[in-house]
């Protein structure tokens, strides 16, 4: 399939965002920039223990006090809050958005638990009165990790998902990953029991508590008129929040309008976790004026979803030709008491590598901590960084070389379906890639590579993440001068859909893109999923693409002036088509890549820097190639954050949040070399794309662990790596290569 | 309650300010010269950079009624007009953003920077680059230079190859 013959050429082509301008003076519209007269301020209140019983003489007490205080129009707290109805189970049962509606009891189930809602005439003043509460409260003991529930005892009964009530506990063993029967988080393939090889490696590895951290914190602006509620709010996900907000609210979802103008990034957050939006939209009920709630950073922590930790035990056994034979991942992560959530850590050991035997587990505890949800990269980020160190390690007990492994033990079907891939281009990543990097000169032995008295290692890894394509609409408007507007309930979050969706529509419509428009984040727009999953380009594209291919056809049925149509004839140009989710029974779609990096490290001070990448992805085709380069060295720096910086630092006593979270700065980024294989796959979707907003993370981290291995014979599996882990003297007993 | 005046893009304002006002929250809420943006509160992520009286500041950390009297410039007011500064243009040609939610900051921050370079201001990358650099201060703005220079704006959208590019450009044709 193709684009029609009218195709103007602009898809693949470098093309500046459409909101550059806007976004470079300072006139570009974010959510907390919407300027509603008659906005009041509301400043949440948050719980300061992990598990207990908030006390009503504190509760109220409190609540006098911050009425007494200046320009305070409101208090909410669980005494006074209009009780919210339960969520949808479909958005809770296998989605992370909480069971328990906020404000909805006296129980406190983690640090940063919404406790009250303080609404004043400017932000100052409620921001005072917030501060005044002094809550107290009857403690409990908290369940605070995973391996804390696993040792109390969490029974049998609890490992079945104890009871259907909103606050669960104990530890359970999902099926399948979200809605997707297919990706099994338990799953095994072969013998009963792992054959003798002539090589094996067995470990342990962790990965911290990551948080999302977009610039942009998270904003609602709720209004009612009569039972009329508009929300503008921070969201990659319209058609999602109107439904919770809907069954929370206990309204119609027609009385609901959600507008999502620019997202300042969200990176898997800004979505489901949505307690906050109900609370403002409450708050503005009872005040009758529009309520403004911007989220401090520090809530940004508690209440906007995060990574979980994980625990992963990875063994690989190969036979004497360094072809895998058996591949094990069991992880144990954690979720909240309140909340579904599995980060699904083992999905890309299923068919990554050829491996005649496999067994994959999932275990999740409910701890008292605040609900983790999507991460860029969810479960591949985590899950690659055990699966490629381990690869390495595999390299080393084989005496492989680390690429070389990768090449003899790749595979041309998905093994977990059976079934072929739409397009798999990761033999030329490997190969390209080696080359533009110089892989080639690389020695073998660890510690043998220096540069201006600091060691120097090279690492590289592997990167995969699903092609996916959900059902999407698109509506066409056509106007009497000849613009032509595309519009679809979409989010611009920084990856560039209103740029590439012009592209493809201009494209499809056979239309100068200086006429083509398109328009994302307003519920009255039609229905679009998620901005999420590395899926927008393939599921929004395609309602583009068929709606620009549509317009065209009725255009060049019309006579193909749109300047000699009637009035009447203008008309037909105005529609709204639906395209489909991914064929059922399709071949399965699958994104590759391949990082190679190089560190340098400085023993006597515990220092890496990461100095130089190359990256080559299959991604499908590309679209803006300016764009698609951006995307990819952004994922990057995320997945080095992941490897060297990041983790939320708390208090394991008491669950409170201590100290920063560091983020890759200016000066942390290596050099970039980003090539795209860019061969078109059409079996996903008819623009031949396969996403490419999460792959960049996935295996960076890893890459970077085996570099540092490179360069100091040091292995380390767990995140982040930090100059404490640097410092340690070399020991060349210890392991190198895993256990034999 | 006081009264704060400040020169805000060339225009002289006069407030009634909260004395707990930052000048962050003043810019946003009260004048609605939304372009500056808050990203942390806590002066750690540069998103809200403006210049005061011609350098640059965080202003989540600057009290309103602490700059009184100031001459205050925001990324609206960098452009000429309809005329992008070349800065502005080379973020959109570089692609040098992605959400575009720390650009404000980052166009400010470089704006200033700019001129600090050109007053022959050091930076710790200027004590890597020779004696000659750190007694003169360095000549040309190295790569280096300007990652140490901006490495107070966070981009979490990881765009800093391409904002480096940006301000790179532009230094050279100023130079």
């Amino acid at each position: 399939m193709t684009s029609t013959a009218d195709a103007t050429g602009i898809v693949s082509t470098p093309m500046n965002r459409v909101e550059g301008i806007e976004k470079v003076t300072g006139h570009a519209t974010y959510t907390a920039d919407v300027v509603v007269p008659g906005t009041t301020y509301a400043v949440l209140v948050q719980s300061e223990i992990p598990h207990g019983t908030v006390t009503v003489e504190s509760l109220r007490a409190s609540t006098e006090r911050a009425l007494a205080a200046p320009g305070v129009l409101h208090v909410l707290t669980p005494l006074n809050c209009p009780a919210l109805h339960a969520p949808p189970p479909q958005m809770s049962d296998d989605l992370p958005l909480e069971r328990r509606p906020p404000l909805s009891d006296l129980t406190v189930q983690h640090v940063g638990q919404h406790m009250a809602v303080v609404v004043a005439d400017t932000l100052e003043n409620a921001t005072a009165a917030a501060a005044s509460f002094e809550l107290a409260y009857e403690t409990a003991s908290p369940q605070l990790s995973a391996r804390e529930v696993l040792e109390d005892g969490a029974g049998a009964g609890d490992r079945d998902g104890e009871g259907d009530g909103a606050i669960r506990h104990g530890v359970y063993q999902p099926d399948h990953f979200v809605k997707l029967e297919d990706e099994k988080l338990q799953d095994r393939r072969g013998d009963d029991d792992e054959p003798a090889g002539a090589a094996r490696v067995s470990a342990t590895y962790t990965t911290p508590l990551n948080t999302h951290y977009p610039i942009e914190l998270s904003a609602t602006i709720a209004q009612w008129d009569d039972d009329v509620l508009t929300v503008h709010d921070t969201t990659r996900w319209i058609t999602g929040e109107r439904m919770a907000l809907a069954a929370y609210l206990g309204i119609p979802e027609a009385k609901i309008r959600i507008l999502s103008p620019l997202v300042g990034g969200a990176f898997g957050s800004k979505s489901f976790l949505w307690m906050h939006v109900a609370l403002c939209a409450v708050a503005a009920r009872e005040v009758g004026r529009p309520v403004k709630l911007v989220l401090t950073r520090d809530q940004m922590f508690s209440s906007t979803g995060h990574r979980p930790r994980t625990e992963q035990h990875l063994s690989l056994v190969a036979d004497d030709a360094a072809r895998i034979l058996s591949t094990e991942q069991h992880t144990l992560t954690e979720t909240s008491t309140v909340a579904h959530f599995c980060e699904p850590v083992g999905l890309s050991a299923r068919f990554l590598y050829d491996s005649p035997r496999l067994v994959v587990s999932h275990t999740v505890a409910r701890i008292n901590y605040p609900t983790p949800c999507f991460m860029r990269g969810p479960g591949e980020a985590p899950g690659l960084f055990a699966l490629e160190v381990a690869m390495d390690e595999l390299a080393y007990a084989s005496n492989v070389d680390p690429m070389e492994l990768r090449l003899r033990n790749d595979t041309d079907h998905d093994q977990a379906s059976g079934k072929a891939w739409s397009g798999k281009h990761l033999r030329e990543c490997y190969l390209q890639g080696a080359e533009r990097f110089g892989w080639g000169d690389r020695p073998m032995a660890p510690r043998s590579l220096h540069r201006d008295g600091l060691r120097v290692g090279w690492g590289m890894a592997t990167a995969t993440y699903p092609g996916r394509r959900m059902p999407a609409s698109c509506r066409v408007t056509t106007d009497a001068t000849g613009k032509v507007r595309f519009a679809s309930a979409t989010h611009e979050v920084g990856t560039g859909v209103r740029t590439v969706m012009t592209q493809v529509a201009a494209d499809a419509a056979g239309l100068d893109v200086a006429v083509v428009g398109f328009d994302s984040g307003d519920s009255l727009f039609p229905d679009a999923p998620y901005s999420g999953a590395s899926q927008t380009t393939a599921t929004v594209g395609s309602a583009v693409h068929q709606a620009a291919t549509e317009w065209r056809k009725r255009l060049d049925d019309m006579g193909g002036h749109l300047d000699r149509l009637t009035p009447g004839q203008l008309e037909t140009l105005n529609f709204t088509t639906t395209s489909d989710g991914a064929a059922d029974g399709g071949p399965v779609s699958q994104s590759f890549g391949a990082h190679f990096c190089e560190v340098t490290v400085d023993e006597e001070i515990g220092r890496v820097s990461v100095t130089r990448w190359v990256a080559m992805m299959d991604c499908g085709r590309v679209l803006n190639p300016k764009l698609a380069r951006n995307q990819v060295m952004g994922g990057i720096t995320f997945g080095l954050g992941m490897a060297l910086l990041e983790q939320v630092p708390y208090d394991v006593h008491t669950a409170q949040l201590i100290g920063e979270y560091y983020l890759p700065t200016h000066a942390d980024r290596p050099e970039f070399d980003i090539g795209f294989v860019d061969v078109p796959d059409y079996g996903l979707d008819p623009v031949g794309v396969r996403g490419i907003g999460e792959i960049g993370t996935c295996g960076v981290p890893a890459a970077i662990s085996n570099a540092i291995f490179h360069a100091t014979g040091k292995r380390l599996r767990d995140l982040p790596i930090t100059l404490e882990n640097l410092l340690k003297p070399f020991d060349d007993e210890s392991d190198p290569g895993g256990t034999p | 309650m006081r009264d704060v005046t400040l020169t805000v893009n060339g225009e002289s304002r006069t407030v009634a300010a909260d004395v707990r006002s930052t000048l962050l929250d003043l810019l946003r809420e009260t004048l609605h010269l939304t372009g500056t943006k808050k990203g942390c509160d806590h002066g750690l992520c540069g998103a809200c950079t403006v210049s005061v009286d011609g350098e640059r500041v965080v202003s989540c950390l600057t009290l309103a009624a602490s700059v009184d009297g100031s001459d205050v410039l925001t990324v609206e007011g960098i452009a000429d007009g309809d005329q992008l500064h070349p800065l502005q243009q080379a973020f959109v040609d570089c692609d040098g953003f992605q959400c575009g939610f720390c650009t404000s900051g980052q166009i400010s921050s470089a704006h200033a920077m700019l001129h600090e370079h050109a007053r022959g201001d050091l930076s710790t990358a200027s004590f890597e680059a020779g004696r000659a650099t750190v007694c003169d201060g360095p000549k040309a703005l190295s790569d280096n230079e300007i990652r140490e220079r901006m490495a107070g704006n966070i981009c979490r959208c990881g765009a800093y190859a391409n904002i480096v590019e940006a301000i790179a450009g532009v230094a050279r044709e100023t130079k």
